[in-house]
């Protein structure tokens, strides 16, 4: 099962997809912050709610009469819980019961009328529950426990409109007869408990569709197709980014990368975009996996059993535990969750960086070869030559043919972050001496280094 | 205007017949019971159709209300009154007593009042009612160290009732120095060319920088705003002044 600390939803950038998704009702709000991705074994249901999104998006109906009902409707689940507890519902709770009837009705009208097939979704209306919370048929949004119910009411507030001020006896009077008819609604409203119920649920379902379609026309995602175990993303962006990257007048750059059983390796230019990619990559199918469209031109891509990656520095003083110890501890947790029943996505950003060049370069070679024997789809991002040559492999274009740059925050203007597939055995881009160049750094600093390499 | 006599309870109704918002404000903590009761002669003297109460938070004591006359308050308050209501709205304001509705009268009653203590949901509440609830005048009484909350005349015609206990020498000297903040000149008669420092929201004498040489002329949006001991805003009025982008008027100093 896949789970992401929060810490991990903000290093992939899904923190700001699940904050850009906007509910209409608290049902919707409170089932967005509980967004989790589908396990394997639920795939139908991934396939329903993505088939559901595509059919909102190609619906010529306009949905503004729907989404104005929808912000309607209160969180009414603490009244209706009190109905199988035995707790007699209070004017309050009857009002918004009432109100959520009326609501319920308008949406069951505006939703069929929009002719959009949604599976599994339904929604049914209660009209004895709104004829008891009605007995006048107004059906006005007030409430108020009517004399209809009861002959004895009627005597009693015939009474209390006469007395001014009302005496206490008439109010302990009412007080009684109201208690008793609010016990008998409460008790002739049991039997539609359950149908309150899984209307909020298919309100709560439509919610999160409608939420996640508004995604969807505002960036422009892709409708996945979900295979067995393979990876195809076109296109590919993240949003988070790209929105930071637009306020600063910059445009994110697509990636383009094909993914499959085995291990990818990308190589690429410090500054480059290497760890955005993976990053990328891993939102992406997380995202899909929760029933969101990709943020792609194209998409396919399988369910995992896990979406595992190490981005950061994993140092933990308080384990007593380098960079370098926590980060070996952390992949042989994720590869021993890696088994032959399971499809696992493993991104790696440069693993084994904080150790000797001699060493790290056996280990991210033994761990690209031992990966590869895996029927996981796994990606090592790398600095180490030669460690990829035998695998599927992919470079960031790297630096243009720049000299030196005025500004170091222009190197991002002459940075290709393109994600090209490489053949046979070329050569990794070494631009990180062209980095120090073009950033102009201290001569005699850059000499000693050129005299080293 | 200047400082006037109490005047009777039955006038003060046709005082308050031009004003859409009217808020019962004490000077103290003491002076609440005087605005309540001054509420309750108000509710008892006008013509319930068009008419709501509400207040600023929790009041200490209880209304009388009449059937017709529409009352906004929290839901815990509601096993407190006696009256048998009708309820006709959620508002979504949260107070320590639960959420605020609007409700009617079906029948007469007591109601324990409860509204929002924000002073933005107090204005929007005011708001609702009048354009939603057929609604001609809304009466907000409260606690009288609260008066940020009268609603902004912006959004409803607002005047203030001043509601005293007693008419002791401090207690006058009080009403006086309230009576100056009500008369701070309006923005518009200002000097052309006048640079003022305007206090977006609660001005206090922290937010008084007196080591200027230049005049210190401050703007707030409404009287309501400033909360200056008499002492420094007499300090400030010498070496500048202050004026109001609103001007909220006293309907009448009432002693009950």
């Amino acid at each position: 099962m896949i789970k992401l600390s929060d810490k991990e939803l903000i290093q992939i950038g899904a923190d700001f997809v699940l904050d850009a998704l906007s509910p209409h009702t608290p049902y919707g709000s409170s089932a967005a912050r509980l967004i989790s991705p589908y396990k394997r074994s639920e795939a139908a249901y991934l396939h329903a709610e993505l088939s559901n999104i595509n059919s909102i998006l190609k619906c010529s109906g306009d949905f503004n009469p729907l989404t104005a009902i929808l912000v309607k409707f209160r969180d009414i689940r603490g009244s209706l819980h009190k109905l199988p507890n035995g707790k007699t519902l209070s004017d309050v709770d009857l009002f918004e019961i009432k109100s959520f009837t009326l609501s319920l009705h308008k949406l069951v009208d505006e939703f069929y009328g929009l002719n959009i097939n949604l599976q599994n979704i339904t929604f049914v209306k209660i009209p004895a529950a709104l004829s008891i919370l009605d007995p006048d048929g107004l059906n006005l949004p007030s409430f108020h426990i009517s004399e209809k119910h009861s002959i004895k009411l009627e005597e009693i507030r015939s009474k209390k409109r006469l007395a001014n001020p009302p005496t206490q006896e008439i109010i302990d009077e009412e007080y009684t007869e109201e208690l008793r008819i609010r016990t008998e609604l409460t008790k002739q409203l049991l039997p539609h408990h359950d149908i309150f119920i899984n209307n909020i649920t298919n309100i709560t379902k439509l919610d999160l569709l409608l939420a996640k379609a508004t995604l969807c026309r505002t960036y422009g995602c892709c409708m996945p197709i979900i295979t067995e175990n393979t990876v195809n993303l076109q296109g590919a962006y993240s949003p988070g980014v790209a929105n930071t990257l637009s306020r600063r007048g910059r445009k994110f750059v697509p990636i383009d990368i094909r993914l499959a059983p085995g291990v990818t390796v990308i190589t690429g230019a410090n500054m480059g975009g290497k760890s955005l990619s993976l990053k990328t990559v891993a939102l992406n199918c997380y995202l899909v996996q929760c029933g969101f469209f990709a943020f792609a031109d194209e998409a396919a891509l399988p369910m995992f059993d896990n979406i595992d990656f190490i981005f950061d520095d994993l140092s933990d003083v308080h384990a007593g535990l380098s960079s370098f110890g926590a980060e070996i501890l952390r992949i042989d947790e994720i590869i021993t969750k890696a088994t032959d029943d399971s499809l696992s996505l493993i991104l790696l950003d440069e693993p084994a960086k904080g150790t000797n060049p001699r060493e790290g370069r056996a280990i991210a070679a033994g761990l690209t070869e031992f990966l590869n024997t895996l029927l996981s789809i796994s990606v090592i991002s790398t600095h180490y030559g030669n460690v990829g040559d035998k695998y599927r492999r992919y470079a960031i274009s790297g630096l243009k043919s720049v000299k030196e740059l005025q500004n170091p925050q222009d190197l991002h203007d002459v940075m290709d972050y393109r994600l090209i597939q490489i053949h046979g055995d070329a050569d990794i881009p070494h631009d990180a001496i062209n980095i120090c160049k073009i950033l102009r750094i201290n001569n005699a600093l850059l000499r000693t280094i050129e005299k080293n390499i | 205007m200047n400082y006037p006599n109490p005047v009777k309870l039955k006038e003060l109704t046709n005082l308050c017949a031009p004003f859409s918002v009217i808020s019962l404000v004490g000077l103290s903590k003491e002076d609440d019971d005087a605005a309540i009761k001054i509420l309750n002669e108000l509710i008892g003297n006008c013509i319930h159709d068009g008419t709501a109460i509400t207040s600023v938070g929790c009041t200490p004591a209880c209304i009388n209300v009449s059937p017709g006359l529409i009352i906004a308050s929290a839901s815990g308050s509601f096993t407190s009154s006696t009256y048998t209501k009708e309820i006709l709205a959620a508002t979504g304001y949260n107070t320590p007593l639960g959420e605020v509705y609007i409700t009617r009268a079906i029948t007469g009653g007591s109601a324990m009042l409860a509204g929002p203590s924000i002073g933005t949901q107090l204005e929007a509440l005011c708001k609702t009612l009048l354009s939603g609830y057929n609604v001609r005048q809304v009466y907000v009484t409260g606690s009288g160290e609260r008066r940020a909350f009268v609603p902004s005349p912006q959004s409803a015609k607002s005047g203030i009732v001043l509601c005293v206990k007693s008419q002791t020498a401090a207690t006058l000297e009080k009403i006086k120095y309230f009576n100056e903040l009500v008369d701070l000149p309006h923005i518009d008669t200002a000097p052309l060319n006048t640079v003022f420092t305007h206090i977006p929201g609660a001005f206090t004498d922290e937010m008084i920088d007196y080591d200027q040489r230049n005049p210190q002329i401050y703007t707030v949006t409404d009287f309501t705003k400033i909360f200056l001991t008499p002492k420094a805003h007499r300090k400030l009025i010498s070496r500048g002044g202050v004026y109001l982008l609103n001007k909220i008027p006293l309907i009448s100093v009432i002693c009950a």
